[in-house]
C-alpha cells in the first residue's frame, strides 16, 4: 500500500509539473528544443535519464545474469567511446547549424527525399518500445496487470505532461526522474550485494566464467553487437539535446558527466544482474524466471517497505523519462520533418504545435502495439538501432564532415539504400532464418556460413556507402 | 573485499552523490532562467 501510494504520488507530481510549465511555451522552438536555453546541469539530467531506460535497467541486468561482466566491458564501453567522439566532434558543427531536428540536417544538405527517409528511420527508432515493454513487465510482476494495461497507464501519463509542456516539461521532469533513478539504484546496490555475500559469494556460486570481460560469444557476434554503438552518432535524442543546449561547451561538459554516470549505472545494473543469477543458481529465485524480470524480482527482496516503493518509483522514472523524450522526437519527425515539408511548408507555430501534440498520442499507440509484439528487450533494441544506423550513419556523417558541396542524390541513395538493405535483411531472416538458441537470436545459413541477426550492419552500411558514392558520381550538384 | 566489490561501491557512490549535487546545480540554474524569463515578460 505504501509502495503504491508513492508510485501514484509520483505520477500525479509529473502531471502537475507539466501543467505548471505549459504556460511558458511560446512557440514551436520553445516546445521542441526548449528555446535553446539548456545549461549543463539540466542537460546532464535529461541526457542521462532519457537515454537510459528500462532496456538498460531490466535488459542489461538480464544479460548480466546470463553473460556476466561482458555486459559492462564489451557491450557498454564502445558506446562511451563513441559518445566521446560525438561530444568533441559533433557538438560544434551541430550547434552552428541552428537545426531543430536530425532530419533537418539531411534536408539542408540533400533536400526533401533524404529528409523524409531520415525522418521515417528516426521515427521508428524513437518509438519508445523498449521502455514500454519494461513498463508492461513492471505492471505484470508487481500488480498482476495484463501487459497492455501497464504499458497504457505509463504511456498516458508521459503523453499528458509532454503534450502540455513539450521539451521544457520533458527536461524538467527528467531532472526529477534523473535523481530518482540514480539514487534509488545507489540505495539498492549495497543491500543486494550484501545479500548475496558480495562478489566472492557470486564467484563461489557461478564460478569464474561470468568474470571474463570479453565473454564467450563468437568474436564476430561481439564485433557486430559493438557496432550498434555507432547508433550514438545518429541518435536523435542526442541531436535534440545538442540543439537545445546553450553552446557547444555546455554539450561537452554534459557528455563527460554523462559518460561517468552511465558507467556507474551500468556497473550497478551488471552487479545486480549477476546477484540475480546467483540467487537463481541457489534456488532462491525460479531458474526459469524471464531474464528481463530479474532485477525487478531481486531488488525488492532486500529493501524495506517504503524504500522499496522509492526504488519502484525510480524504475518508473527510468521508463517515463525515456518514453516522454522519445515520443516527443517521434512526434516531431511526423510533423516537422514529414508533414511540414510535404504538405504544408508554411505551417505556422500554432499548427505545428497542435499536430505535434496529436502525433504524441499516435506515436504512443504505435509504440504500445510494437512493444506487445517483441518478446525480449535486447532483441527489439538491436532491431531499431540497426535500422537507424543503416539509414542515417553514412549520409549524416558525410553531410557533417566531408568537404565540398553535397549532391542530393548521394544523400537520397545512401539513406534509402541503407534502409532498404536492412529491411530486406530482416525479411530474409524471418523467411529463411531459424532461432539460434545459444545466443537467443535468429540466424540463416548462407553458403555454409551462419548469418546472425546482429550482422545486419555488415550488409547495410556498405550498401549505404555504395549508394552515397553512386549518388555523388551520377547526381547533379543542385 | 574484491576489486569487483570496490567498483560496485564506487558506482553506488557516484550515483548517490553526483545526482543530488547536479540536481542542486539545476535548481540554481532554473531560478536564473525563471528570473530572466520574468524580465523578458516585463520588457514586452
Amino acid at each position: 500500500m505504501v509502495d503504491l501510494t508513492i508510485i501514484l504520488a509520483y505520477l500525479a507530481g509529473m502531471i502537475v509539473l507539466g501543467y505548471l510549465v505549459a504556460g511558458r511555451i511560446r512557440g514551436f522552438a520553445d516546445f521542441f528544443v526548449a528555446g535553446r536555453a539548456l545549461t549543463t546541469p539540466i542537460l546532464v539530467c535529461t541526457l542521462v535519464s532519457s537515454y537510459y531506460g528500462l532496456d538498460v535497467l531490466f535488459g542489461d541486468a538480464g544479460d548480466a545474469a546470463r553473460e556476466g561482466v561482458v555486459v559492462w566491458f564489451t557491450y557498454g564501453r564502445p558506446y562511451a567511446a563513441v559518445m566521446l567522439v560525438a561530444a568533441f566532434l559533433l557538438a560544434d558543427r551541430l550547434q552552428r547549424g541552428r537545426f531543430l531536428s536530425l532530419p533537418d540536417i539531411l534536408a539542408h544538405h540533400y533536400g526533401r527525399p533524404a529528409q523524409v527517409a531520415g525522418a521515417v528511420a528516426s521515427f521508428f527508432y524513437a518509438l519508445p518500445v523498449l521502455a514500454i515493454m519494461g513498463l508492461a513487465a513492471m505492471g505484470q510482476v508487481l500488480f498482476g496487470l495484463p501487459l497492455w494495461a501497464g504499458a497504457l497507464v505509463g504511456s498516458l501519463v508521459s503523453v499528458a505532461y509532454t503534450a502540455m509542456a513539450g521539451f521544457w516539461g520533458d527536461a524538467l521532469t527528467d531532472t526529477v526522474q534523473f535523481v530518482l533513478m540514480c539514487v534509488s539504484l545507489a540505495i539498492a546496490l549495497p543491500f543486494v550485494l550484501h545479500g548475496v555475500g558480495g562478489f566472492q559469494g557470486i564467484r563461489d556460486t557461478l564460478g569464474a566464467e561470468p568474470f571474463a570481460p570479453l565473454g564467450s560469444a563468437p568474436p564476430l557476434y561481439t564485433v557486430a553487437y559493438s557496432l550498434t554503438a555507432l547508433s550514438v552518432l545518429v541518435e536523435p535524442l542526442f541531436y535534440q539535446r545538442i540543439f537545445a543546449a546553450q553552446d557547444a561547451g555546455t554539450v561537452r561538459r554534459a557528455f563527460l558527466w554523462g559518460i561517468l554516470l552511465w558507467a556507474a549505472y551500468d556497473w550497478a545494473v551488471t552487479t545486480i544482474g549477476m546477484a540475480g543469477a546467483t540467487m537463481m543458481a541457489k534456488g532462491v529465485l525460479p531458474h526459469d524466471l524471464p531474464r528481463d524480470q530479474i532485477l525487478l524480482r531481486v531488488v525488492p527482496m532486500y529493501l524495506p517497505v517504503g524504500v522499496s516503493g522509492f526504488f519502484l518509483g525510480g524504475c518508473l522514472a527510468t521508463a517515463m523519462s525515456t518514453i516522454d523524450s522519445y515520443l516527443l522526437i517521434a512526434a516531431g519527425n511526423i510533423v516537422y520533418d514529414i508533414y511540414r515539408p510535404l504538405a504544408d511548408p508554411h505551417a505556422d507555430d500554432r499548427t505545428l504545435l497542435r499536430y505535434t501534440r496529436l502525433s504524441l498520442v499516435l506515436s504512443a499507440a504505435v509504440s504500445i502495439l510494437i512493444a506487445l509484439y517483441f518478446e525480449r528487450i535486447k532483441e527489439a533494441w538491436n532491431f531499431m538501432a540497426t535500422i537507424l544506423t543503416s539509414t542515417l550513419c553514412v549520409p549524416l556523417l558525410a553531410a557533417l564532415f566531408l568537404p565540398g558541396k553535397r549532391k542530393p542524390l548521394a544523400g537520397t541513395l545512401s539513406a534509402c539504400g541503407g534502409l532498404l538493405a536492412v529491411l530486406l535483411f530482416f525479411v530474409a531472416l524471418e523467411i529463411w532464418g531459424a532461432p539460434y538458441g545459444e545466443l537467443e537470436t535468429r540466424a540463416m545459413t548462407v553458403r555454409g556460413f551462419q548469418v546472425l541477426r546482429e550482422y545486419a550492419l555488415f550488409v547495410a552500411l556498405p550498401v549505404s556507402a555504395l549508394g552515397y558514392v553512386i549518388g555523388a558520381l551520377v547526381g547533379r550538384g543542385e | 573485499m574484491t576489486a569487483w566489490d570496490l567498483a560496485a561501491w564506487a558506482a553506488g557512490g557516484v550515483l548517490g552523490l553526483a545526482a543530488p549535487i547536479i540536481f542542486v546545480a539545476f535548481l540554481r540554474d532554473l531560478r536564473r532562467l525563471l528570473r530572466r524569463s520574468e524580465e523578458d515578460d516585463g520588457h514586452t
